[in-house]
């Protein structure tokens, strides 16, 4: 590396940076008039609303047989707010809460013409037994409602019992003042039947003022420190992440796209300077713009935090001892790198500067939504998220902040953030030399003729299309609720129909795009060894690596658990779940997806990428890993046979054992070791027995 | 034999989605001697531009060899770099760069001695006469300016080879005309000129030795007189189809 | 012809097919898969969370409440010899120690105080809280009802009276109401992403690709030739607009669904039919203003990079005003109708909630249509300008408006038309 040249270049590209006035002023200086603008209209719309509620005179209405009494209640309310000390909580708000009955003829019509703001409604016992049962949607006391297979309490649920009046509150849930009014009496009342319930007990005899019953303290171990600690810990690397993207792209998106479309990059790269030397030039400027643009954004919000522009709670502490300062800045100068080179590679990918903005939105938010991995609760570092670029950095700001250092792990991020940034490096340093990157393309032939020679290009297309389809089918239409319809829409519509078609419209030959090939006889013995062992080595795989590094439960036992609805004849699972996937989804995937995609990877990486994408297709979380497992082995049998017939068994014959396990209550995922190294062994002969008798795939990439 | 450039059955094959392989450059062979300005003439599409990237160390070639000046293409790109200026109509200069500054620019990029830069950049604006606009930005001159200014980029390092790769496309006749003017001059500087074109008159011109080349094959390479002497015709354009057609 | 012609070329453009057609296409559902996903995981994760409690000193005749705790297969009672350690490293989430009452609240036999520790830092340890502390309050009643029982009270007695709420609201007007905060502001986003790249690439984007004087020189008026970008520009951002707002209510049920929980089940997301054609209406007046606008500036503009410099201030100058919109039960007012953009948003907010103020209505029609004018008149007038047209102004509005318009200068080369 000639030091001298990288210096030349990052001085000529920071020089023209500079000089771009108007991407200085568009970067720099309108967001930091921007930040200041949103956060005074959030705070604009939170005041508003909140001033509005509070000054509003809430008008009401009062019906029903214990009208009066009711009135007598809210008459004490109103006594009680007048000397009220001010208490803790919520109740803080209902001194200031302004409330004035209003004579009407129809209360209901009165809230519907906006009148009144809600109405009540007193009935007596008897009259609020004899209505009829239904779920109340809300109920004064409810609590968040829990899954019924984990509660079955002693204590009961708060209802109301027989006999005891019933006031019912009117209101529009469609209007802010009438939802907030009804809470507010709701408040009220509930305060009011408390001083009432003391009231009683006193007047009893009740030895203790209600209030000291069984009173409780909390206390938490943290510190002011820790607690913002861990609030800021959620946060601070994704806005790192967005400062840094959106910063490091007024440079990246230009500094090679927008040369390549000039012309300029050739030039560049007949001169005496390398590579290696450009790629570092670039990056470096890259990086330092970013830093620079985050460091103002960070200055101009401390400013407005400083100055009070902004207000933080007043338990807001954020402590930051030179320990805990310097292992942060050494997690975030490789995730800078990191970031800083994928917007270099996008640069580098792309052929223009329009190009490369169309493929920032993408990048931009992939990397933002990882990185706010902290956000979720109960994530922890020591576990599989470590090596998750950006999500590990995330979940160890987090543990740092709050004081919680994990040596290991924090070193474990380090090495994996540092390793996806030099990958990512070396990948836009061999983006630059690729040549059909540099050189113009000359127009294709398969965009004037269309046929076959254009599916490879629109293959991707097709399939993401077919995942739209499949998911927004399944979420927005009531009548695909149930497994069967599913399944049949699925399979017989996307998966069968949707590769004929892609036939029709590229005029494939269909032996050959579906891999319809003989294969040896030896082949059927390899597949049917490898039904159950491909299944016991993928459980076994993840139990493997539970033990070092933490897999989520239902991770493991979506392997072997079986999906089907209870009472589903095994007859129809076999036929739904086995034999028809087993037959369309290999169409699709090991099919035309393997077809287009043929040229594009070599085989390992064509195995990895179809048996993702199948993944992808099982749509929830916890079935993407096994089912892209199965997916890769599938596309491996096709490449290695060349046909799709015996995935086909595989694929049919996996699905029904599992099932089969299933309703034997073999538990598949937690059988002993000596077992899943027997799996092993046999799915290991399974594949020598497909090598020895291959007839490998045609026209694969070398 | 040390001539300046030495290319040995060189190839490069690209290899397309759809299309699969597509042979560019189909083992060629050629050397040019020093201080001559050799033309590799041929139609669109026939392999030059290629050709003369591979030379250059943009494009690596799929088989073959290429040295420059003696380093090789593939095993000491840099210091072939280093060795020559490559000129195209392609290569774009910085449009928010002076004059000036992007000869200094080149010049320092190319490891032209630190110590002598200012001079060399103040002989070059001198030289072709862009001192009226040296201090100007790139992209405020027309397009003849801009040719000079690129000259200028070429040879700041003073490197003994120039590549140009059809210099004279988009200009008009009087560009045209002094861009052949200051390519007869850096051959009467010694230099050695790589030079690719379409254009018949100009190969006539300006090319002591021609290849003509065809579907990435070199179907002729000689001198003008010789390949009149073997064709026995007179135009260049002549002889070019006669041994396109002839190949075909 | 023209038109057809920029549609045409439009469709093959990438950029303009990806953010007008393709993003409301495949981002909602993609986002929904997203969101789902991550909602499964977080499920799956904080499911999975049971709250490790150790209780300390619980009077055995509170033995209900231990029952109770056992029995809750969210909570997990643990041993500890040293718990505050134990929670500050994460091996339990929350220590309970029950303390006999001290002081007049001993009066009450069994009386107790329970204080609980946790570590605020932890999400797991905030949720233990949490969950004891509801636990607590609820055995607190029962407890209060027993001793009530003992001094001849009955549980209705000191209930008192039951307090339920009544949601008036139809599912309809429930999911209007949300429709009426979110979408104003996504139609004006939206509307303006679509406008942005057409108006630049229709502009700017000739010139970058030197078809901009080939175009100059067709058998045709100049103004025929605006007039064919303009409305290609306003056709773009209405269809965006339009394909952004079908694809996001037809996804806010599935979207929504995880953050509304329980409550959201019900709700209904439609417009009203009978609002469309205001809606419409509305967008397409919007979509010529900001066209006109967007185009006006990128027409100064070399190349596409430089047509986002100038167009991007006016994209913010549309969005902020709409931040300032999102207050729940903001009216359409006649000072409101006379701001544009801002008038628009409110329309389309009270028409999604089927409101109709017919006077207020027109009068955003009329702002809106006076500023189309307006936009159209500065474009005839600059068009008059050959310097303009042939792009000699070197990117430059400022430099035109100074030299040109505020001058007061006779356009170079005599008008065209």
């Amino acid at each position: 590396m000639n030091w001298e040249t990288i210096r030349v270049l990052l001085v000529h590209e920071l020089r023209m940076l500079v000089r771009d006035r108007r991407t200085v002023i568009l970067a720099v200086g309108v967001p930091i008039l921007m930040i200041p603008i949103i956060l005074f209209a959030a705070k604009w719309i939170n005041e508003r609303r909140a001033r509005t509620l509070e000054e509003t005179v809430y008008r009401y209405a009062v019906t029903g047989t214990e009208a009066e009494q009711l009135r007598s209640t809210l008459a004490r309310a109103k006594e009680s707010q007048a000397r009220a000390e001010t208490e803790k909580g919520k109740e803080e708000g209902l001194e200031r809460f302004k409330f004035e009955e209003v004579k009407v003829q129809d209360p209901a019509a009165s809230l519907r013409n906006k009148d009144i703001h809600f109405y009540l409604e007193a009935l007596s016992g008897p009259q609020a037994d004899a209505l009829p049962k239904k779920r109340e949607k809300e109920d004064e006391d409810e609590v968040a409602p829990q899954s019924d297979s984990t509660r079955k309490e002693i204590l009961p649920v708060p209802t109301r019992l027989p006999g005891v009046p019933l006031i019912l509150i009117y209101y529009q849930g469609d209007q802010d003042t009438s939802q907030a009014g009804e809470g507010k009496m709701r408040d009220l009342l509930l305060r009011e039947r408390r001083n009432g319930r003391d009231a009683i007990l006193l007047d009893h005899g009740f030895p203790v003022d209600p209030l000291k019953v069984i009173s409780i303290a909390d206390k938490s171990l943290a510190s002011a420190g820790q607690v913002t600690g861990a609030w800021v810990g959620r946060f601070l690397t994704a806005f790192l992440v967005m400062f840094l993207l959106t910063g490091g792209s007024v440079v990246a998106l230009d500094i090679v796209a927008g040369e390549k479309e000039r012309g300029s990059l050739e030039t560049l790269l007949t001169t005496a300077a390398r590579h290696g030397e450009i790629v570092a030039a670039k990056q470096l400027t890259i990086v330092l713009v970013a830093i620079l643009i985050t460091v103002i954004h960070i200055a101009n919000i401390l400013a407005y935090v400083t100055f009070r522009i902004i207000k933080m709670p007043e338990d807001f502490v954020i402590k930051a001892p030179p320990g805990t300062v310097v292992t942060l800045f050494l997690l975030f100068i490789p995730m800078a790198a990191f970031i800083s080179s994928i917007l270099l590679m996008l640069s580098a990918y792309a052929k223009t500067y329009k190009e490369a903005q169309l493929y920032f939105f993408p990048v931009y938010l992939v990397n933002l939504t990882i990185s706010f991995a902290a956000v979720l609760p109960g994530v922890s570092l020591r576990s599989a998220i470590v090596i998750v670029p950006l999500a590990n950095v995330s979940v160890a700001v987090r543990e740092i902040l709050v004081g919680k250092f994990d040596w290991p792990m924090i070193g474990l991020t380090f090495v994996a953030m540092a390793a996806a940034a030099v990958w990512t490096v070396r990948a836009s340093a061999r983006m630059l030399s690729q040549e059909r990157l540099i050189t113009s393309s000359e127009a294709d032939v398969a965009d004037f003729a269309g046929g076959p020679a254009l599916f490879p290009k629109h293959v991707l297309r097709w399939y993401a299309l077919l995942g739209v389809i499949l998911f927004s089918v399944a979420l927005n239409v009531p009548q695909m609720a149930t497994l069967r319809r599913q399944v049949l829409f699925n399979d017989l519509v996307l998966f069968l129909a949707g590769p004929l078609l892609m036939i029709w419209k590229y005029r494939l030959n269909p032996k050959e795009a579906l891999a319809f090939r003989a294969v040896k006889p030896a082949v059927w013995l390899a597949a049917l060894l490898i039904i159950p062992s491909g299944n016991l080595v993928g459980i076994g795989a993840f139990r493997l690596a539970d033990l070092v590094i933490p897999v989520p439960r239902q991770m493991l036992e979506q392997f072997g658990q079986e999906l089907t609805p209870p009472g589903m004849p095994m007859w129809q699972i076999i036929l739904l779940l086995a034999v028809l996937p087993g037959i369309c989804e290999e169409i699709a995937f090991r099919g035309t997806l393997l077809y287009g995609l043929r040229r594009k990877f070599r085989p390992a990486g064509l195995a990895v990428v179809v048996g993702l994408i199948f993944g992808l297709f099982h749509v929830a979380f916890f079935r993407i890993i096994p089912a892209g497992f199965m997916g890769v082995v599938l596309t491996a049998i096709a490449l290695f046979t060349g046909s799709i017939f015996p995935g086909m068994l595989v694929h049919a014959g996996n699905n029904a054992f599992a099932f089969w396990a299933g309703r034997q209550g073999y538990p598949l995922a937690g059988l002993n070791w000596p077992l899943y190294l027997a799996a092993l062994a046999i799915f290991g002969l399974s594949f020598h027995i497909l090598y020895r008798n291959r007839t490998p795939y045609p026209d694969l990439r070398n | 034999m040390n001539e300046p450039v030495v290319v040995r059955n060189l190839a490069k094959t690209f290899y397309d989605e759809a299309r699969g392989e597509v042979r560019a450059v189909q083992g060629i062979d050629f050397e040019c001697r020093a201080g001559e300005i050799f033309g590799l003439l041929g139609a669109n599409g026939a392999g030059k531009t290629t050709t003369l990237r591979m030379l250059s160390t943009i494009l690596t070639p799929t088989s073959g060899s290429a040295e420059i000046l003696g380093y090789d293409v593939v095993a000491d790109p840099a210091a072939v770099r280093k060795s020559l200026g490559f000129y195209s109509a392609s290569t774009a200069l910085y449009p928010r760069l002076t004059a000036r500054e992007t000869i200094e620019f080149f010049a320092r990029i190319n490891q032209y001695p630190g110590e002598k830069v200012r001079e060399r950049v103040d002989y070059l604006i001198e030289r072709f006469g862009i001192a009226q606009y040296a201090n100007a930005r790139v992209d405020k001159l027309s397009t003849g300016m801009k040719q000079k200014v690129s000259i200028a980029r070429t040879v700041a390092h003073d490197p003994p080879l120039l590549i140009f790769d059809e210099p004279t496309v988009g200009l008009d006749v009087l560009n045209a005309l002094e861009m052949q003017e200051v390519i007869k001059e850096f051959r009467a500087h010694g230099k050695t000129i790589v030079f690719s074109t379409h254009i018949m008159s100009e190969a006539e011109k300006l090319c002591d030795r021609i290849a003509i080349i065809h579907d990435g094959k070199i179907l002729a390479c000689n001198t003008l007189e010789n390949l009149r002497r073997v064709t026995g015709v007179h135009y260049l354009e002549d002889i070019f189809v006669n041994y396109v057609r002839g190949q075909g | 012809m023209l038109y057809a012609r920029e549609l045409r070329s439009a469709l093959r453009e990438r950029n303009i097919v990806v953010n007008s057609i393709l993003l409301p296409v495949f981002l909602y559902p993609i986002l929904l898969w997203l969101i789902y996903t991550g909602i499964s995981f977080v499920g799956g994760q904080t499911e999975g969370f049971s709250s490790r409690v150790v209780l300390k000193g619980l009077p055995a005749q509170h033995s209900i409440l231990k029952a109770d705790l056992e029995r809750d297969k969210q909570i997990e009672l643990k041993d500890s010899a040293n718990p505050t350690a134990d929670i500050r490293d994460g091996k339990i989430d929350l220590l309970a120690e029950f303390t006999p009452a001290q002081g007049l609240a001993a009066s009450l036999p069994g009386n107790f105080h329970v204080q609980l520790t946790y570590d605020g830092s932890k999400d797991r340890s905030s949720i233990a809280r949490g969950r004891l502390t509801e636990k607590i309050r609820r055995y607190s009643d029962v407890y209060l009802d027993a001793e009530a029982k003992k001094l001849g009270l009955s549980s209705a007695q000191l209930q008192q009276y039951w307090i339920e709420g009544r949601n008036m609201a139809t599912s309809r007007q429930m999911g209007q109401f949300i429709l009426g905060l979110m979408l104003p502001m996504f139609l004006i986003i939206m509307l303006s992403v679509g406008c942005m790249y057409p108006a630049i690439d229709s502009t700017a984007g000739e010139r970058e690709k030197s078809t901009w004087e080939t175009l100059m020189t067709v058998a045709t008026s100049r103004r025929n030739i605006v007039i064919a970008k303009y409305l290609y520009v306003a056709t773009m951002a209405t269809a965006a607009a339009i394909l952004n707002l079908s694809a996001m209510v037809f996804s806010m049920k599935a979207i929504l669904a995880p953050l509304l929980g329980a409550r959201g089940e019900g709700f209904t997301f439609q417009i009203p039919l009978r609002s469309i054609p205001l809606i419409l209406l509305v967008t397409v007046l919007l979509a010529l203003f900001i066209a006109a606008g967007m185009m006006i500036l990128a027409s100064f503009a070399r190349t596409f990079k430089e047509g986002q410099g100038m167009v991007s201030p006016l994209y913010i100058a549309t969005i902020v005003p709409v931040m300032f919109l999102q207050v729940p039960g903001l009216e359409l007012t006649p000072t409101l109708a006379l701001v544009p953009i801002v008038n628009v948003a409110m329309v389309f907010r009270e028409a999604v909630a089927g409101i109709y103020r017919w006077p207020l209505i027109g009068i955003t029609i009329a702002v809106e249509l006076f500023c189309v004018a307006l936009s159209l008149w500065l474009a005839t007038v600059i068009l008059r300008y050959e310097d303009f047209m042939l792009g000699t102004y070197g990117g430059s509005f400022g430099k035109f408006l100074k030299e040109r318009l505020l001058a007061r200068k006779a356009p170079l080369g005599g008008e065209r038309k």
